[in-house]
């Protein structure tokens, strides 16, 4: 058998063995020795489980991931995020679907604390989608509009699939989150304009909310979101003015959301313990998967199986984009039954030699990979981020009612990726500014 | 009851390991910060960038490991069996855990190798001006992977019948706050 058989073969295998409910970090790790066992003998697949896991876990630029965590898991136990969506109800209620576009931008808030898409839209859909259908919203946008505004969690820095796609890609990861800033905010203004235009075109979907605040009712509650500017500013700002690595800008921000919920009041025992479990788990979950995933890179770049797509695409007289078409409907294939972290880290070591010889900018590529991995999360048949929604709203919304209000963010995201491809500017613009 | 001592056993050894990954996380936190607010006030101070990577990160990810197996927050793909009867299931499951102890062996077996190496060697890296020494937190491995596997051993048990499973914590009845 050839080498690139070998390789078609074991990641073919890994679908058959997550199929069969194999962790993915175990299916990853099984097939890999064994590929490389198969390449090379025992000796060197051996060796490589040896030596990567450790030299893997030890790299300093990972070590933001368990601070991001941690920095996230205060912000949500303490409280700090829910202040978020009350505020922006407020500001936003009487603008036709104010509600949805408030939970929008709420979405958007929070995760610049928050490093996951998937608590990002866990936490808001239990705050705001019950809201949305007790007004008698049309369940099919209050629940799409935080499944599809949750990936922004992953888009908006911090990320933790950036800190692994910088780690993988060996780009940088201050960079990389400085680019997401952009297209981050643009997808969620383009969502907004496009819940107003259809809340305008049909009122139904959206009847109007019988609160009517007072300036000062509303600005008492922009006074309570005020930690969360000086949390995006505390890490981001950082990492901009280049002043703080990653890690570093990770740990300020945990220092400092522990410090806010202390000076809230609302730091007590329960809550440190409860952001401590969630990092601890996450952080291994996240790490024992990647640890995988760096096995699986070794075994599938000595197979050579990326050199034979390319070499697939160069035959076909394929160039340039359709690369990144390829990409994306593998992400979109993909993100069908996986999560985002296993997502992204099984298709890397394909993708990533493919697209260092296509020429196409790395940091850039590292942003269309967020977004492909994200619509792919939300795009029927089967979606990962929908289901999460689906387990947080239980029987009162169908799973085809949510598919279908998703069907009009995914339009925007269409609309955001091609903008993204035409002007790749969207993204480079600001980490340029960077010295 | 034999299983029973067994069992506390195991969720003592979780414990431990769940209290010492915590304690590396918030000595990480109190580190970095540390670092960054010396470096202010220009205070020199070297080693942070190794102590995190070969001392926290490493304890922290590695003793966390079996926790999450233990808790079942290790994240595989449901969709595909979710119509097929308990008893496939478990039976599958069966199979799956088999074959998990099947790669921890090696894996515990090369790591203590190579931590019986770097031990020997008295393994440093240079930090600075001087040196840290990282052969102890090579052993943190395989300890770990040995970990995971006890840990996969008891839930074979458990699904055999040879133990009694416990009720009171079904894996993912939490709310899914990570990723």
């Amino acid at each position: 058998m050839s080498d690139v058989a070998i390789g078609g073969l074991g990641l073919v295998g890994i679908l058959v063995l997550l199929a069969f409910r194999v962790p993915i970090a175990f299916a990853l790790l099984g097939v890999s020795i064994a590929g490389l066992w198969a390449l090379l003998g025992e000796r060197p697949a051996l060796g490589a489980l040896r030596t990567i896991p450790y030299q893997f876990i030890s790299h300093w630029s990972l070590s933001a991931i368990p601070m991001f965590l941690l920095m996230g898991a205060v912000a949500y136990h303490s409280g700090i995020v829910s202040s978020l969506y009350s505020a922006a109800r407020l500001w936003l209620c009487r603008l036709p679907g104010g509600l949805a576009i408030a939970s929008n931008f709420a979405c958007a808030g929070f995760a610049a604390a928050s490093g996951s898409s998937v608590a990002t839209a866990s936490a808001m859909g239990r705050i705001a989608v019950p809201e949305m259908l007790r007004y008698r919203y049309d369940p099919g946008l209050a629940t799409g509009v935080v499944a599809a505004a949750g990936t922004l969690g992953s888009l908006i820095p911090p990320s933790i699939l950036m800190i692994l796609y910088g780690t993988f890609a060996e780009a940088s990861i201050g960079r990389l989150m400085i680019a997401g800033i952009l297209p981050g905010i643009l997808t969620a203004f383009i969502y907004a304009m496009m819940i107003w235009l259809r809340c305008v075109a049909q009122p139904s979907l959206a009847p109007p909310v019988d609160i009517a605040p007072t300036l000062g009712e509303r600005m008492r509650a922009l006074g309570q979101v005020w930690p969360m500017p000086l949390l995006i500013f505390g890490v981001i700002g950082g990492l901009y003015a280049g002043y703080v690595t990653a890690t570093e800008a990770g740990a300020l921000g945990a220092f400092l959301a522990i410090l806010i919920a202390l000076l809230y009041g609302r730091l007590n025992w329960a809550v440190m313990k409860a952001s401590i479990v969630d990092t601890v788990t996450g952080t291994a979950v996240i790490f024992f998967v990647s640890i995988g995933a760096v096995m699986l890179s070794r075994f599938v770049a000595l197979s050579g199986v990326p050199d034979a797509i390319v070499e697939l695409f160069g035959a076909g007289g394929l160039q340039g984009y359709s690369v990144v078409l390829f990409c994306g409907l593998v992400f979109l294939f993909l993100g069908m039954f996986l999560d985002p972290i296993g997502l992204m880290l099984i298709a890397l070591p394909v993708m990533l030699p493919i697209i260092d010889q296509s020429g196409f900018d790395i940091i850039w590529f590292g942003i269309l990979t967020i977004k492909f991995v994200e619509i792919g999360l939300i795009t029927p048949p089967v979606g990962l981020s929908v289901y999460t929604i689906k387990t947080v709203v239980g029987d009162r919304v169908a799973l085809t009612q949510i598919f279908r209000g998703i069907g009009w963010f995914l339009l925007c995201e269409l609309i955001v990726v091609g903008l993204l491809v035409i002007f790749p500017q969207i993204a480079l613009f600001l980490p340029g500014l960077m010295h | 009851m034999y299983s029973g001592r067994l069992r506390r056993a195991i969720d003592g050894l979780i414990a431990a390991n769940f209290v010492i990954a915590g304690l590396a996380l918030m000595a990480m936190l109190a580190h970095v910060v540390l670092d960054v607010v010396l470096r202010e006030i220009a205070v020199p101070f070297s080693g942070t960038l190794e102590i995190v990577s070969f001392w926290y990160m490493v304890a922290l990810v590695f003793l966390a490991i079996p926790v999450a197996q233990a808790q079942g927050h290790h994240i595989r793909v449901e969709l595909f069996t979710a119509a097929v009867s308990p008893r496939v299931q478990r039976w599958i499951d069966v199979v799956v855990l088999v074959a998990c102890i099947g790669i921890l062996i090696p894996f515990v077996w090369v790591a203590s190798e190579e931590a019986m190496r770097q031990t020997r060697r008295l393994a440093v890296v240079e930090a600075g001006t001087g040196t840290i020494p990282v052969w102890p937190t090579r052993w943190l491995v395989p300890l770990s992977m040995a970990t995971t596997l006890l840990v996969c051993l008891f839930q074979l048990l458990e699904l055999l019948g040879f133990a009694e499973e416990r009720v009171s914590q079904a894996p993912g009845t939490e709310e899914p706050f990570d990723v």
